[in-house]
């Protein structure tokens, strides 16, 4: 054997000695092959034992050694360092084996322990011949640091840090720094004021030349090792730019309120806005989350939520030019428009939907066309056919115009409007707003050309040659669906359309006594209520389903009921009967409801044998429109759909023939208005980019149109728990007795008062309106509402993580009856009402009991409950910590402020006053009258008065208490973060079983975490106070400059490697890799370790299937000789 | 209300009188564990400062504490806040002794020195007056005293000042008694075995000889002062006549040996004191002195002067001096015991001793408990050891809501083996296992097991309450607790046609034994159950019943602790289930829910128990049972125990009831996990408690406050404990108990009489054409 193995036991004072018997292991040792020297000593960790080793090495010409000892975490470190030092390679010749932590201190008896130690020293005196010579790594560290995290810990780290003249980047998630400890007013116990001793702190890192501030970001990938990190941060976008010179003025015109966070809700901000005046940067930052559900479902992408704003403040003329930048047509949308907005409103949720519809007649009614601005473009001399001035055409050409395209319309009536003017009977839609608004689009430069008729008067192939270079389609669906039922052409039998056409534009009169009228759409409720106005004597209403299933708008139905009309529904048409060629009745047939069809309505199905005869003079059936394609066929061949409309790109517009668009009914068959106009937007960008040879952006979109989803109702602005009930608005209706005879529009609109008021439920759920009035406002024109977040990548050597807490939320807690109650306030709550920045501006009042957002008189009696969600294992097992002493600082300041005669009651379990200063600051707070009540509050409640009973037994006098207070704060615990668990998985660091992020070790290593060269600093490790905090943060701004200091980390060598010849690129090892260590190589198709990262947890060596990854100094041959050595015998 | 009411005043009042740094005391208990005095449940100081801090009068008034402390300072020397708490101790006497006063001098007296001097004055100067006009024949020749101010006649006044002073003292006790012994019943002959104690006090002081590392000698001179003025009081009121006469004894004679001692001692003592009070202030014992302390002893000194003054006067021959020394003696002793004895320091004489005679009787009326700490360990675990005595199983009791009823103080006993019959024992039998202190308890404790380890360990020792030797023995002999024959089990269903149970049949419907002896005058629980069958049947559900073969399923049985009772009765119903082939048990009560489906080892996984709620659920979910009718009706919901916190079940009846058309259901104050109990569970079907003191009437005030018209439950317990307490609170035309069951079944039956309602909801959809 040419191994010499030294072998060398500890007594570590008595600590091993007391129960093995290290003179007889040391004698076991010494027969062991290989052993030279055996000794035991009192405490080899000290000089004299490390120079024993070093000694014997030279004298005995050792090659291994072995120590019996403590735990390797302890010493294992020194003892290489010995065996270095006596000119070894430590990895190769020394091992150590724990007889203490796995002996002594867990072995009842001495027998035992120290045939326990025998054992543990035979398995490392047998692995440690077969150790091998391993040299640590080292890799150059970059001097940057990354503080994730501004509140004091991440300002405090990055200033030491910057301070020390390495560079810091303090990424904040907020708007502005400074954290939880800014929120507060006054810092126990000395009662510093937070803002005086945070404030330099805010401006330093604002200032300072080595601190690089990067507020509202976020972290949001963490690549690469100790040294050299990668870091991918997310700007978030502020919406305004670093000219922002904090003047304010945006935020006074801005129409959207939303509770300020910062001040825990307990006041209004707008939603462009800064979190307090002292923020640090200050710069304001505009509150914009996922687009408004009411502008998501308008087909035309209305910006509805803006214009309600607008008429909330009263600036109407402002709202009518939100509107104009999507619809045309606002007073003809704001009559007739089927609002699908108003369904999705998520008011509804509260009460009932904002009245959308009748607010944008209302803006309509209330500015002047004139006014809307038209953007300043340069004429473009590029010629544009448009075919048809339907809403659809109309769209095109005044949205084209407005980009500075020359645009002709052709019409071929006498009148433009199409089916708005034929169809839309005129109590409904009055000409005169029709003709002022079609007025107003010409007047942009649009020209028309009336009584032209496509294939009557000209072509396509004319137009082309008249030099258009894009034509549009928008021609609509005038012509009238068949029943395909007997007798069908009889006289008497007149089609919806036409005869809604003639009495629109002739006001002929030509109904009939008794009318019937076929279907249950909305055309069916014009043709209906026309034929009232027209003469008829009864109306009758035929549908084959019941009124639930009706697609026709519920107040053109209660509309038509009003005025007299027969609704017969579950009924279907079998056949005209006629006498001499006229009609005299129609048989009908009876159905009842099946099962439901692919439209989500169920389906009539005919009782047989049911059949009856309706008498009357006249039928008009409403069932449906086709388009008339065939003039427009004649000279070019198109695509058709099988309804017979025309086949388009459903992005580009572009049909068949390339430079011919079409959209609106002639694509869609018949539809809505905003329908249509949602049509006319497509069609306007396509034309755009088809004339600037930019067809290919569509691609792009079409991809993006498959990831894009459905916004979450959490990006939403929450909906606020007390908001009021407010009634909808309604319109003024003329009498259905007056209105029966004439043709006068029914629908009077709204008042001021109401519509202001309606507009003013608003939850304004996509947070800022961008109604743009900043934008004017801003002289610095700081304000950029297209600004989009940006990432960014910085590479830093060391971080520190200083994410802090979150407070808990004490609402489910329904025995103290927070939220519910107006005096019951969390902690955070009560700070911000003593912070002069809050919103009392430094006073301490009550709430007022019927508006949160009011405070009136002081408290005359407190009762300040500790442990709220602490100390509970309901909640959070864990002391928070802090809120003894907050509690104690809040009794003092509602003596100080509210006067000496103030009541205030403490309610604690056990008093935690441990820091410096804590216990006189307790003293003297309850020198000052406060009383101290041990025992937990059981529940609170609320007299009719608003004075609140807490309930809770003395412990100590062994009474139930029952107190009335004015006002009850609950000290609410400290919470990790509720991202957390996002930031551990970013970081690689690990999580405690109380949530908080987990350091390496509790006492010997309270900053650093199993990453090397991540540090914690501050709450996020647990729950802290300042002093604390700031020491941590200090702690781990040391940890960072040592690292930066130094510019070398050595990484130990024990870890993995993957022999190449033997790894068959399964890349199982890469998906086990905790640490990311492991890449793989595409052109030899192996897997790789990275050394830099890897842990040598062997995670990859226990899995490899191959056998081809193996944890350096943890290889089969060192393990199974440890196994054999423990189970020799 | 057992709760108090916080008295703002009391920390003044005692202030003006002489307490100090009441704000300093952090209740740390040194001052208490410092005390040599202070022992078992009578601790003090801390806890009278802990009453002061808070202002809670009624229970200082009810504490003998401040009479068992003769201030010997050492507390003082110990607080680590430098308190002072045996300053506090003596202001609180102070205060004591104004409260027992009736008069109200007292209260006079002590906040007022010149009120107290001019009263002295006032009776003083009367009593000269009165010698003045009324004294007999002067003899200026020979000093004949007994000629001056006959004995006879001055016997008969001192035996009148004293029975008035007596009574005045008496009638003052008699208010300190009624404190102390408040909620202490005690037989009057153990106050009569126990008189010697009060004797043995009063004539000894021996409890001042334990007291303490202050000066040893204060026992000894106080005893000395105490003897003398015994001395003196005894020749006055017994022997008046025998000590003032004119002849003048022989040295030896009894009268003068003790009189010359009393007066020695009573000058030399009280001398020594004054002198302690006036010159030695920084002595810890001295440093405070109220005016009465010093006025008192004053008093005491120049009485014991002028007396022997006419003794000196009479030997010397001056009769003029001896009449008139005897005048202004005469006058200064009535004036100090007038105003010293009912209204001032003195009265401690009758205070002290009675105090420590009534703390004794308390502690011989402590019987021994049961409950032995290895037992409930072996029982329940150690969880409950980790209890941090916060206290909230005690606010959320609904006992808290009537008196002081506290679960901590329980476990508190239990872990410190300091049970006692009251503090434990009985106690536990209070409560009614509602489970609310387990929901909210911050640790976890099983608080209910606890309890029914304590009622078993009772049980086992034969002390049953009362109350319960009925139910128990029918539960023993009949299978049910209401009394009734097995045979009849079923009559109360016979009208329903209530099917047999057969192996075919999903169900077997388990009758509680409430239901089928409802002994109650409403019937409310009958006729519940009489509408589940109905119900049930309606909907086509296969369910049968075992009928007369049932046995109660033992509920109250396990939690009053009758352990053999219980598993007879587990045995009998297991073997019946097993037996008759059930799959699925369907219990009308959540108690026998909760008992087949957590408590018998022999039903789990073999037979299912679900309450019928939760079927009923289902039902209505699925369309087998349609609660068409309108019902247009407040409805509050009840939450029982058993069904809410102990298992869970919040949602589906109140899914249930709102699936009835028109009712509109409005919660209670108190309601899902923090529902208040009806007090049926845990045997409190069978208790008697005054009007105040029961659970159901607090509930029902609860459910009348919401304006709701029909409570609705799903618990026979429930169903009795309410109408029981509507019926004493005699508001049935206010409010009615309904079953869910009976709810539905009143919207399923009536459907034919109602008109259906929809709602139009606004579709986009277009069928036809619109634009």
């Amino acid at each position: 054997m040419s191994e010499r193995i030294g072998f060398y036991i500890c007594h570590c004072g008595i600590n091993i000695a007391y129960r093995v018997r290290v003179a007889e292991v040391a004698a076991y040792a010494s027969t062991f092959p290989g052993v030279v020297v055996a000794r035991d000593y009192l405490f080899m960790c000290s000089d004299p034992g490390q120079e024993l080793i070093e000694s014997d090495v030279k004298k005995y010409d050792l090659t291994r050694v072995v120590v019996a000892s403590c735990s390797p975490r302890m010493h294992e470190k020194t003892f290489r360092s010995a065996c270095q030092r006596a000119g070894l390679n430590p990895y190769h010749a020394f091992h150590m084996v724990c007889v203490r932590e796995h002996g002594s201190w867990v072995t009842e008896n001495e027998d035992d322990a120290t045939e326990k130690a025998r054992i543990i020293v035979r398995a490392g005196l047998k692995r440690v011949s077969f150790q091998n010579a391993l040299i640590p790594s080292q890799f150059s560290v970059n001097s940057n640091s990354l503080i994730v995290g501004g509140g004091i810990a991440g300002m405090q780290a990055a200033i030491d840090i910057a301070s020390a003249g390495f560079k810091a980047y303090l990424v904040e998630k907020a708007p502005t720094v400074g954290g939880h400890m800014l929120q507060y007013d006054k810092a126990f116990p000395t009662l510093d004021c937070t803002a005086c001793i945070g404030t330099p702190k805010m401006v330093a890192v604002g200032q300072d030349k080595n601190i690089e501030l990067k507020s509202y970001c976020e972290v949001e990938h963490v690549s690469g090792f100790v040294g050299n990190f990668k870091v991918t941060i997310n700007n978030k976008a502020r919406y305004i730019k670093t000219n922002c010179t904090g003047c304010g003025d945006c935020a006074k015109v801005c129409p959207v309120d939303f509770p300020n966070e910062w001040d825990v809700n307990t006041k209004m901000r707008k939603a462009v806005y800064l979190s307090f005046p002292q923020a640090v940067p200050v710069r304001y930052v505009i509150d914009k989350r996922t687009t408004a559900p009411c502008r998501t479902s308008c087909p035309a992408g209305t910006n509805v939520q803006g214009y309600v704003q607008m008429v909330k403040i009263g600036n109407y003329q402002q709202a009518l030019n939100i509107i104009m930048e999507r619809l045309p047509l606002p007073g003809v949308l704001g009559r007739v428009c089927p609002h699908p907005c108003e369904t999705d409103c998520r008011r509804a949720l509260v009460d009932s939907a904002v009245s959308i519809r009748d607010l944008k007649r209302f803006a309509a009614d209330h500015a002047r066309l004139e006014d809307v601005p038209l953007p300043e473009v340069e004429e473009i001399d590029k010629k544009i056919a448009v075919i048809g001035s339907g809403p659809v055409g109309l769209t095109v050409a005044y949205y084209l115009r407005r980009k500075g395209f020359k645009v002709c319309i052709f019409e071929s009536m006498e009148k433009p409007g199409g089916m708005l003017r034929t169809g839309i009977p005129d109590y409904r839609l009055p000409p005169a707003i029709l003709d002022q608004e079609i007025g107003h689009i010409l007047s942009t430069g649009v020209t028309i050309k009336t009584g032209m008729a496509l294939g009557r008067d000209f072509t396509l192939a004319s137009l082309k040659d008249q030099g258009f270079d894009a034509i549009f389609l928008g021609i609509g669906a005038h012509v009238p669906v068949k029943m395909n039922i007997e007798n069908e052409d009889a006289d008497g039998v007149v089609d919806a359309v036409p005869f809604l056409r003639k009495e629109n534009l002739e006001k002929a009169g030509s109904a009939k006594k008794r009318v019937v009228i076929i279907g249950g759409g909305n055309v069916a409720m014009d043709a209906a209520r026309v034929a009232v106005r027209s003469g008829a004597q009864s109306v009758s209403v035929v549908y084959r389903r019941t009124e639930q299933e009706m697609p026709a708008d519920h107040e053109e139905i209660e509309g038509a009921k009003e005025e007299g009309i027969n609704f017969i529904t579950l009924v279907g048409p079998k056949k005209v009967v006629t006498e001499n060629g006229r009609v005299i009745g129609i048989e009908c047939i009876k159905n009842k409801l099946g099962p439901v069809d692919a439209g989500g309505r169920r389906r009539p199905v005919p009782i047989e044998g049911s059949e009856y005869v309706i008498a009357c003079d006249m039928i008009i059936p409403a069932i449906g429109q086709s388009v008339e394609t065939e003039p427009v066929l004649k000279d070019t061949h198109f695509d058709l759909t099988a309804r017979g409309t025309f086949k388009v790109d459903p992005f580009t517009m572009q049909t068949s023939e390339p430079g011919v668009f079409a959209a609106g009914d002639a694509v869609t068959g018949p539809a809505t208005v905003v329908e249509a106009i949602a049509g006319g937007h497509k069609v306007v960008k396509a034309i755009e980019r088809y004339l600037n040879h930019e067809m290919d952006l569509f691609d792009k979109e079409r991809k993006q149109q498959e990831e894009n989803t459905k916004p979450d109702e959490k990006n939403f602005v929450p909906i606020p728990e007390d908001a009021a009930l407010v009634a909808r608005a309604k319109s003024v209706f003329i009498e259905p007795v007056t209105r029966k005879s004439s043709f006068e529009e029914v629908d009077m609109g709204l008042s001021e008062a109401s519509a202001q008021s309606d507009a003013g439920k608003c939850l304004n759920c996509g947070g800022c309106c961008e109604c743009k009035l900043c934008v004017d406002a801003c002289k610095a024109k700081a304000i950029d509402h297209d600004i989009k977040d940006e990432r960014e990548i910085i590479d830093v050597g060391s971080i520190i993580i200083a994410t802090g807490f979150d407070l808990l939320d004490p609402t489910p807690m329904t025995q103290y009856g927070y939220g519910k109650y107006a005096n019951v306030f969390t902690n955070l709550e009560f700070e911000r009402l003593s912070n002069a920045t809050g919103p009392t501006l430094g006073k301490l009042l009550k709430r007022d009991l019927k508006d949160r957002m009011k405070f009136t008189e002081p408290p005359k009696s407190v009762a300040i409950l500790h442990c709220i969600g602490s100390r509970d294992i309901n909640y959070h097992e864990y002391c928070s910590r802090t809120c003894c002493m907050y509690a104690l600082k809040y009794a003092h300041l509602l003596k100080d402020k509210c006067g000496h005669g103030t009541m205030v009651y403490n309610f604690y379990i056990d008093m935690r006053c441990f820091g410096k200063g804590y216990e006189e600051f307790y003293k003297k707070v309850q020198s000052e009258g406060v009383r101290m009540i041990r025992g937990k509050v059981g529940s609170i409640t609320e007299a009719t008065n608003g004075m609140l009973t807490v309930v809770a037994e003395d412990t100590l006098s062994c009474r139930m208490l029952e107190i009335e207070v004015d006002m009850a704060i609950l000290c609410t615990a400290m919470e990790p973060r509720s991202n957390a668990q996002d930031v551990m998985r970013k970081f690689g660091i690990g999580i405690g079983a109380d949530g908080f992020f987990q350091e390496e070790h509790p006492k010997l290593a309270p900053v650093s975490t199993p990453s090397s060269g991540v540090f914690l600093a501050g709450a996020c490790q647990g729950p802290k106070d300042i002093p604390d905090t700031v020491a941590q943060a200090k702690g781990a701004a040391a940890e960072c400059m040592a690292l930066s200091a130094k510019g070398i980390v050595e990484v130990p060598p024990m870890i993995s490697y993957i022999d190449p010849d033997v790894c068959v690129g399964c890349q199982v090892c890469i998906v086990l890799c905790p640490y990311s260590a492991i890449e793989f190589d595409y052109f030899n198709a192996i897997s790789v370790v990275n050394s830099a990262v890897c842990k040598g947890c062997g995670s990859c060596a226990g899995h490899c299937p191959s056998g081809a990854a193996k944890v350096r100094h943890f290889t089969d041959q060192q393990i199974f000789a440890e196994i054999d050595g423990l189970l020799l015998n | 209300m057992g709760r108090n009411a916080i008295d703002q005043n009391l920390l003044g009042e005692i202030e003006k009188l002489g307490a100090k740094d009441m704000e300093l005391c952090m209740q740390c208990g040194n001052c208490a564990a410092t005390c040599p005095l202070s022992s078992g449940t009578n601790t003090f100081p801390r806890k009278i400062y802990r009453y002061l801090q808070l202002g809670l009068k009624d229970k200082l008034l009810e504490s003998p504490e401040p009479w068992l402390c003769y201030y010997c300072g050492d507390c003082n020397t110990d607080c680590p806040r430098g308190a002072e708490p045996a300053e506090t101790m003596m202001a609180t006497r102070r205060w004591l002794t104004t409260q027992f006063d009736w008069t109200g001098l007292a209260q006079l007296f002590y906040s007022s020195p010149k009120w107290q001097v001019a009263a002295f004055l006032t009776v003083t100067l009367g009593i000269i007056l009165l010698f003045l006009f009324g004294h007999g024949p002067v003899i200026t020749d020979r000093v004949a005293l007994n000629s001056f101010a006959p004995p006879h006649w001055v016997h008969i006044g001192d035996q009148i000042m004293f029975a008035i002073l007596g009574a005045l003292l008496l009638s003052n006790g008699f208010l300190m008694y009624r404190g102390i012994m408040k909620n202490t019943p005690i037989p009057i002959v153990t106050y009569l075995t126990q008189a010697p104690v009060f004797l043995l006090h009063y004539l000894t002081q021996k409890r001042w000889r334990k007291c303490g590392t202050g000066p040893s000698s204060r026992w000894l001179r106080h005893f000395l002062l105490f003897s003398g003025y015994v001395v003196m009081e005894i020749f006055i009121i017994g022997f008046l006549e025998n000590f003032q006469t004119d002849i003048v004894h022989p040295f030896w004679h009894p009268t003068r040996i003790f009189g010359y001692y009393a007066t020695v001692a009573l000058m030399l003592i009280s001398g020594n004191m004054l002198y302690s009070r006036w010159y030695v202030k920084e002595e810890k014992l001295h440093r405070y002195s109220d005016f009465t302390d010093v006025f008192f002893l004053i008093l005491l000194f120049v009485s014991a002067f002028t007396g022997i003054l006419i003794h000196i006067f009479r030997l010397s021959g001056w009769p003029i001096a001896t009449y008139t020394i005897y005048t202004i003696h005469v006058a200064i002793v009535v004036g100090m015991l007038s105003i010293m004895l009912p209204f001032g320091k003195l009265s401690h004489l009758f205070y002290r001793p009675l105090a420590i005679f009534l703390t004794t009787l308390k502690e011989k009326a402590v019987k021994e408990s049961q409950v032995v700490f290895e037992t409930v360990t072996k029982d329940v675990g150690d969880n409950f050891m980790g209890c941090m005595q916060c206290g909230t199983c005690s606010g959320v009791c609904p006992w808290s809501r009537i008196t002081y009823y506290s679960p901590r103080q329980i476990l508190r006993n239990i872990s410190l083996e300091t049970c006692t019959q009251a503090t434990v024992d009985t106690t536990a039998w209070d409560c009614a296992t509602c489970g609310a202190c387990v929901e909210h308890c911050p640790r976890g404790i099983q608080i209910i097991d606890l309890v029914k380890s304590i009622r078993e360990q009772n049980v086992a020792a034969k002390k049953l309450p009362q109350i319960f030797t009925a139910p128990v023995s029918s539960l023993k002999k009949k299978g049910n607790p209401w009394n009734g024959k097995p045979q009849d089990r079923l009559d109360w269903a016979k009208a329903v046609g209530m099917p047999a149970f057969s192996r075919e049949n999903e169900y077997c419907l388990f009758t509680c034994c409430t239901t089928a002896y409802d002994t109650s005058s409403s019937k409310g629980c009958e006729m519940a159950g009489k509408s589940l069958v109905k119900l049930l049947a309606l909907a086509d559900v296969s369910f049968g019943t075992l009928g007369d073969k049932e046995s109660c399923c033992g509920d109250q049985a396990a939690s009053i602790g009758e352990k053999e009772t219980f598993s007879g009765l587990e045995k009998k119903n297991t073997d019946m289930f097993i037996g008759s082939g059930v799959k699925k048990i369907l219990t009308f009560s959540p108690h026998c829910m909760n008992t087949f489906k957590n408590q018998y080892a022999g039903l789990k996984n073999a037979v299912d128990t679900e309450h019928y709620i939760e079927l009923l659920d289902r039902l209505i979910a699925t369309g087998r049972i349609k609660p068409v009718g309108m019902i247009d009706m407040t409805v509050t919901y009840h939450d029982p125990c058993y069904l809410g916190r102990h298992n869970g079940i919040y949602d589906a009846p109140r899914r249930v009831l709102n699936s009835i058309p028109k009712l509109r259901l409005v919660e209670m104050e108190n309601n899902r996990e923090r529902s208040l109990c009806c007090g049926g569970g845990g045997g409190g079907l069978w208790k008697e408690y005054p009007l105040d003191h029961r659970f159901g009437v607090v509930r029902v005030r609860q459910a009348i406050k919401t304006g709701a018209d029909v409570i609705a439950t799903a618990c026979p317990y429930c169903i009795r404990m309410l109408n029981e307490a509507i019926t004493e609170l005699n508001v049935e035309n206010k409010i009615q108990v309904q079953d869910i069951s009976e709810l539905v079944l009143t919207s399923v039956e009536f459907s034919n009489d109602t008109k259906k309602s929809h709602t139009h909801i606004t579709s986009l959809e277009q069928e036809d054409c619109h634009v």
